[in-house]
């Protein structure tokens, strides 16, 4: 359940709008450029309302904000201030109670709907109907100004008390203090307004319109009124809702919104706002408004509901590669014999990779959690494997390792500005590879074996800001050749760290040369590593990539424009018989 | 078109700055003046980022993301809007750009 809602249905309850601060966000009416348009920005709202093409809103510090089509200078003329707890929109004019208990009037002035608003700082509650208000005072009796179309202001019973008003087109609507339902104005009108529910077991009402929606103290809503769509209420127990002319809207005590209309567009909610925390919502004349919740149990920003770690104000998201999954996997493949060329099978070392970055509000690293799977060893060499990472060692506050199921030592190894963490020390630490061709996982003639599960957590001292990371990114991994520090195998492209041996640069088949930035590609282009967004089928033992890939050839010589999916098993384009797949 | 087939290695002739990657840093720079959340989507549905707009700052950090990924699909308030990123950059105005409501 989303707490916010708890805290609305807590404060309803003295009827003011202390609801958690929020984004307004609006939705249902795409063609309505007025209420779409120069919506007031902020995270600090706590209600909202709409009438004919335009909107205002109360902010936590007591100001209003409107936007829309300025009709009667409805925009323009909203008062200022920053003592309002409340706001009502009727059709062209709205209102406002300050905490003083007096009440604002602007808009349009039909029928004296703006100049006859009653002075005085006794009232607790308003309600605007398209053409007329009502007001409850603090002693519980009410008052109604305005249209008296239908009788809608004479016919006010001003010795009754009540609970909660309401005021639709040409009627008002209220809960007495009984719980019972008192409705008046209407007067020779139709529309099913009449008789109303009876009971009392009413806490609220909402109205506009030709119809009303009452509340039951079980979060029950019963509707009536002009015989629409508007009567449909969903099945269920709310906390809030809200009448509209076109619409209507409630949020469930889950904290899920519903919504039925006479307007299609009006009925559905689309996904990104259910997406949200949504605290409030508003009907407006044919739009929908609504205020997001701002439960932030950590106060990092991100409402719990989009926050990854929602007690820890530390961390908010995780950033997971490849593909931003926990379940999916991506293969770094190792040639060990650089700076000689090798077999070009790219199975000496196969690693699966997930790599998450926990990222804090701000979206800088505070974590760095790895998930390996160790699958394959086509190698006579010990290796090693490492990852250089673009902060210093004392940025990191602490690391842990595991291999094979129990906790494994990761040195950490200060590199300059940068650090590196080694994280297998030797692969025969998991595995004993026989030699003298035979190899762990790369022959399909011998058995296979499980992969070995290896993870490491990093924890940073300050957060780290990826958008200041060199251009390979936050991340360098690289395979040290028979556990030789100094003898390193990187991505092509991927510089070699402090630690890299350099006379082996420009060795052999090696055509590496630091000064123009060309790493770890022999003369013809080949490179020793490959980083895979998939758990790549590695080809077996002795086989070559461009023999059991019949698209990398392509794709190499493209520069990657053709065949980007070179390494799939796709139908034709790779030799089952070269392919490690038990 | 001839049917592919297993070839040596030594047959590539590769580009001389081609580094086989599969995957590059995208660079984010994304404003919004909504404290809402914006939606980073491959056109496949793949979500790649979701966080909350800062308003003052906007959204702005690198991105791996695959190199078959040549367009990402930003959603953001109701409005979503496809984006190229074969540069490497990621760049949109949420209250400027086309769309933009503010």
């Amino acid at each position: 359940m989303k707490r916010s809602f708890l805290i609305i249905l807590v404060l309803s309850l003295f009827g003011l709008a202390l609801y958690a601060a929020g984004t307004i966000v609006v939705w249902g009416n795409s063609n309505n450029v007025f209420i779409n348009n120069n919506i007031p920005a902020g995270d600090d709202f706590v209600q909202v309302a709409g009438g004919r093409n335009y909107g205002i809103a109360l902010r936590s510090n007591g100001t209003l904000a409107a936007w829309g089509k300025n009709t009667s200078n409805i925009v323009s003329n909203t008062p200022s201030g920053s003592n309002f707890i409340a706001i009502s929109a009727g059709y062209e004019h709205a209102i406002a109670l300050r905490s003083d208990g007096s009440i604002a009037a602007w808009g349009k002035n039909s029928n004296n709907v703006v100049s006859n608003t009653p002075t005085g700082n006794n009232f607790v509650k308003i309600a605007a109907g398209d053409y007329h208000n009502i007001a409850l005072k603090t002693d519980g009796t009410v008052v109604a100004w305005g249209s008296n179309s239908r009788n809608q202001v004479s016919e006010t019973p001003i010795s009754e008390t009540f609970t909660d008003i309401a005021a639709g087109f040409s009627f008002c609507v209220a809960v007495k203090t009984d719980g019972s339902i008192a409705f008046w104005g209407n007067s020779g009108g139709g529309n099913n307004l009449t008789p109303v529910p009876t009971g009392n077991n009413f806490v609220g009402v909402s109205a506009k319109n030709i119809h009303v929606l009452a509340m039951k103290n079980d979060g029950s809503i019963v509707a009536w009124g002009n015989a629409t769509e508007n009567l449909n209420v969903p099945a269920g127990t709310y906390i809030q809702m809200s009448a509209g002319w076109q619409g209507n809207l409630a949020i469930r005590t889950d904290g899920t919104l519903a919504a039925w209309a006479n307007l299609w567009a009006l009925r559905t909610i689309p996904d990104w706002v259910q997406d949200l925390d949504i605290a409030y919502v508003c009907a407006g004349y044919d739009f929908s408004l609504g205020i997001t919740g701002s439960l932030d149990a950590d106060g990092d920003g991100v409402a719990d509901n989009l926050d990854a770690y929602p007690n820890d104000p530390l961390r908010a998201y995780d950033i997971i590669y490849p593909l931003n999954s926990p379940d999916a996997w991506g293969t770094l493949a190792f040639e060990d014999m650089w700076p000689q060329q090798g077999d070009y099978d790219f199975n000496d070392l196969v690693l699966d990779y997930n790599f998450k970055l926990v990222v804090n509000a701000q979206l800088k690293v505070v974590d760095i959690v790895t998930d390996l799977r160790l699958r394959a060893i086509g190698a006579t060499f010990q290796n090693a494997f490492a990852v250089e990472f673009p902060f210093p060692a004392s940025n990191v506050a602490s690391v842990s390792g595991t291999g094979a199921g129990a906790p494994y030592q990761m040195p950490l190894i200060e590199a300059g500005e940068h650090c590196i963490l080694k994280v297998i020390s030797s692969t025969n630490d998991f595995v004993n590879v026989p030699g003298n061709d035979i190899f762990w996982n790369t022959q399909p003639e011998l058995p296979n074996y499980p992969y070995i599960p290896i993870s490491f957590t990093m924890n940073l001292v300050q957060p780290y800001d990826t958008d200041s990371s060199p251009e390979w990114g936050i991340a360098n991994p690289y395979l040290m050749v028979n556990r030789v520090m100094g003898h390193e195998v990187h991505l092509p492209g991927y510089p070699p760290t402090m630690y890299a041996d350099q006379s082996l640069f420009g060795m052999d088949d090696d055509t590496t040369d630091p000064s123009t930035g060309r790493y770890y590609k022999t003369s013809n282009n080949l490179p020793w590593a490959l980083d895979i967004p998939i758990s790549w089928k590695y080809p077996i033992e002795k086989k070559q990539i461009t023999q059991a890939y019949f698209a990398f050839k392509p794709w190499a010589e493209s520069g990657g424009a053709q065949y980007p999916n070179w390494y799939e098993l796709t139908p034709g384009l790779h030799n089952p018989d070269f392919i490690y797949n038990p | 078109m001839d049917a592919l087939t297993g070839v040596d290695i030594q047959e590539l002739n590769v580009p001389s700055d081609f580094n086989y990657q599969m995957s590059r840093n995208v660079s984010i720079n994304i404003i919004g003046a909504y404290r809402l959340p914006l939606t980073i989507r491959t056109t496949d549905g793949d979500v790649l980022l979701k966080a909350v707009m800062n308003p003052e700052f906007g959204i702005q950090t690198k991105l791996n993301i695959p190199g078959t990924v040549q367009s990402v699909v930003l959603a953001y308030q109701g409005q979503e809007v496809n984006i190229n990123i074969s540069s490497g950059v990621m760049q949109y105005d949420f209250s400027g750009g086309e769309g933009g409501r503010k």
